[in-house]
């Protein structure tokens, strides 16, 4: 595509174009900078366009806005002395106190001197000798820098003294220690009784009422990121629904939630209790993936299922499904979470929007607990694993806020003492 | 000139948000035949809509490392790879007659996908110890009651060992504080946040319809 270079900054622009893209010059303007760079590139014998053949300027412009004329200077205008610095610059001179490149800005504030041109110093003040001049390409490059973002690589914070310094390779390596070692050296479980929080039980009973064949949508809201905490609270919740032999029609706005869904429907079919093998399931579960995220979930509601269960690692899933799902198909709603869900979900058990939630590993236990089942050995093995990292991993936590607050009560006393 | 042009604009937002106002009303009609028909219709081109537009994306992703290919930029290795490992995986599904459950797409998912998600989100862990360690203090404005809070939470839903940790009759205790602290001061102020924030962008909404942001 043919494009033309603004004249202000040297970006390409479409042909046409009223604005410039990168600096909102007006590209339909005449008195743009090429033009009084030519304008300014007048013979000795010549008069600039900006006075009059008479050496008179436009009356009355001088008085509101002296910065217009040319021999104007500034409170900040101040001489300028070369310095050694200006080679720094690949031989860009820095400015002198002349003429305001930036002039046209008709009013409100003294113009911003970016930097002189070479042809209207010469029209004004002399040139010195030693001092180079700014060709059109420079003045291009010196536009780009000044409107470029102030680069910021340092992170800004209130440091104050008594503040100790964050150093993240040591929190780093302390919590990864925190978690290998428990990995490589298997320590002494400290596993207690979970608590049991209210919508447990109502959750449990609302699927152990469905009748044989029930409709159940089963919203897929996860995928392998929080599959590690997901897939024990969905485990137990799935072999309960295909206990009950529910019809289950499964639905994911995740694109990697089919996959995530099929590999626990696998290994749930993998380790099949005893007493389950008598009992038909499913014979082929399809889940579907929906596209369009949260705006495609009312047409779900066009469903009538008995129950709907949302296996959501976040409270939003849950929510998008009461607001759009629920109030078409009036289907109860139990929702099975991760434990940073659990709090914001709590209102909506509490008005009853809610039948059941089930939520954390404290969920997971209890839930397994009412299903009487008991875990097959390298279910048992894994959870304990899991919990007694998850466990040392708090701790290590717990004690990286202490090191925090103890650093900070150290320097305190350094500073009083 | 540019306020009449910011009032055109404003009426074809109120005349959208009208439309679709009308449109999720008769969504809601329950037991009226043609307001069913009129919804299951308009959501089957939503869901046909945005599976065009993921195409659209995945073309536009396509065609963008493509051009840095072509044009040598920065990096044009890392294009390349993308484009490689797109081609394999959606060559692999389209090429089996089993198609997305086919064994080759359901490794890929297993040994490489499902292990790259998790171990990048695992990665919070560290940067989360790292806050805790530095906003978790009793010296900050309010870093009492959140560390308070935190501690709270953190012993109560991880599944400890009370009488391994010396907390055999507190832990109790402590759950009933968490419970009563989730049920009445979090609820309030989650209800309030709930609400207020419903509320909030009803306004807004309404205030940049009628032009006033």
């Amino acid at each position: 595509m043919t494009t033309t270079l603004c004249p202000h900054c040297g970006a390409p622009n479409r042909i046409g174009a009223t604005f410039c893209n990168r600096c909102g010059a007006d590209l339909r303007a005449p008195d743009t900078d090429a033009d009084r760079l030519q304008d300014a590139t007048v013979s000795p014998g010549e008069t600039p366009s900006s006075i009059s053949a008479s050496g008179a300027r436009p009356q009355g412009v001088e008085g509101e806005q002296p910065w217009l004329d040319p021999d104007f200077l500034g409170a900040d205008d101040v001489p300028f002395e070369p310095e050694e610095e200006a080679d720094t610059l690949g031989g860009i001179t820095p400015p002198t106190p002349a003429p305001r490149l930036v002039s046209g800005v008709q009013g409100l504030l003294e113009p911003l001197r970016i930097a002189a041109l070479p042809e209207e110093r010469t029209s004004s003040v002399p040139p010195t000798s030693g001092e180079s001049l700014f060709n059109a390409p420079q003045m291009r490059q010196v536009r780009q820098w000044m409107m470029e973002d102030a680069f910021v690589g340092i992170e800004v914070q209130p440091a104050t003294s008594s503040t100790p310094k964050l150093w993240l390779p040591w929190i780093f390596l302390l919590m990864g220690m925190g978690i290998l070692l428990p990995l490589l050296w298997s320590p002494p479980p400290l596993l207690g009784e979970p608590i049991r929080w209210e919508g447990v039980e109502s959750a449990f009973q609302a699927i152990d009422a469905l009748p044989p064949g029930a409709l159940v949508q089963v919203l897929w809201a996860y995928d392998p990121a929080t599959a590690g905490e997901m897939e024990l609270l969905a485990a137990p919740v799935l072999r309960h629904l295909q206990k009950r032999q529910a019809t289950l029609d499964v639905v994911s706005l995740l694109p990697n939630g089919p996959a995530t869904a099929r590999r626990l429907f696998a290994s749930l079919a993998e380790a099949r209790a005893p007493e389950l093998l008598e009992i038909p399931v499913q014979s082929t579960i399809d889940v579907r993936f929906l596209p369009g995220g949260a705006v495609a979930l009312p047409s779900l509601g066009s469903v009538r299922s008995r129950l709907a269960v949302v296996l959501a690692a976040q409270a939003e899933d849950v929510q998008h499904w009461l607001e759009q799902v629920a109030p078409l198909n009036r289907a109860a709603v139990v929702a099975v979470t991760a434990a940073g869900a659990d709090p914001p979900l709590r209102p909506y058990l509490q008005s009853g929007q809610l039948v059941g939630l089930v939520s954390g590993f404290d969920g997971a236990y209890h839930y397994a607990q009412f299903l009487d089942e008991p875990l097959t050995p390298a279910e048992l093995n894994r959870t304990r694993f899991q919990f007694t990292v998850q466990q040392y991993g708090a701790l290590t936590v717990v004690l990286i806020i202490a090191l925090g607050n103890f650093a900070l009560l150290l320097r305190g006393k350094q500073e009083h003492g | 000139m540019q306020r009449r042009a910011s009032a055109r604009t404003n009426w074809l937002f109120v005349l959208l948000f009208l439309v679709a106002l009308i449109f999720v009303g008769v969504t809601r009609l329950d037991g009226v035949p043609m307001a069913t028909l009129l919804r299951e219709t308009g959501f089957e081109w939503v869901i046909i809509l945005a599976g065009v537009a993921l195409l659209l994306g995945v073309v536009n992703v396509i065609w963008f490392h493509i051009r840095r290919i072509l044009k040598g930029e920065r990096d044009w290795m890392l294009s390349l790879a993308l484009l490689a490992v797109l081609t394999a995986v959606v060559g692999t599904g389209l090429l089996s007659p089993a198609g997305m459950v086919s064994p080759l797409l359901e490794w890929i998912f297993d040994a490489l996908i499902a292990p790259g998600q998790a171990a990048l989100y695992a990665m919070l862990v560290f940067f989360m110890a790292a806050a805790a360690f530095q906003y978790l203090r009793v010296g900050r404005r309010g870093g009492t009651w959140m560390l308070l809070g935190f501690l709270l939470v953190l012993l109560v839903q991880t599944p400890f060992d009370a009488a391994a940790l010396g907390l055999g009759g507190t832990m109790g205790r402590l759950a009933d504080a968490a419970r009563w602290f989730l049920d009445a001061p979090v609820m309030a102020a989650l209800r309030g946040v709930l609400l207020g924030s419903a509320l909030a962008l009803l306004v807004t909404g309404c205030r940049f319809l009628l032009g006033k942001i």
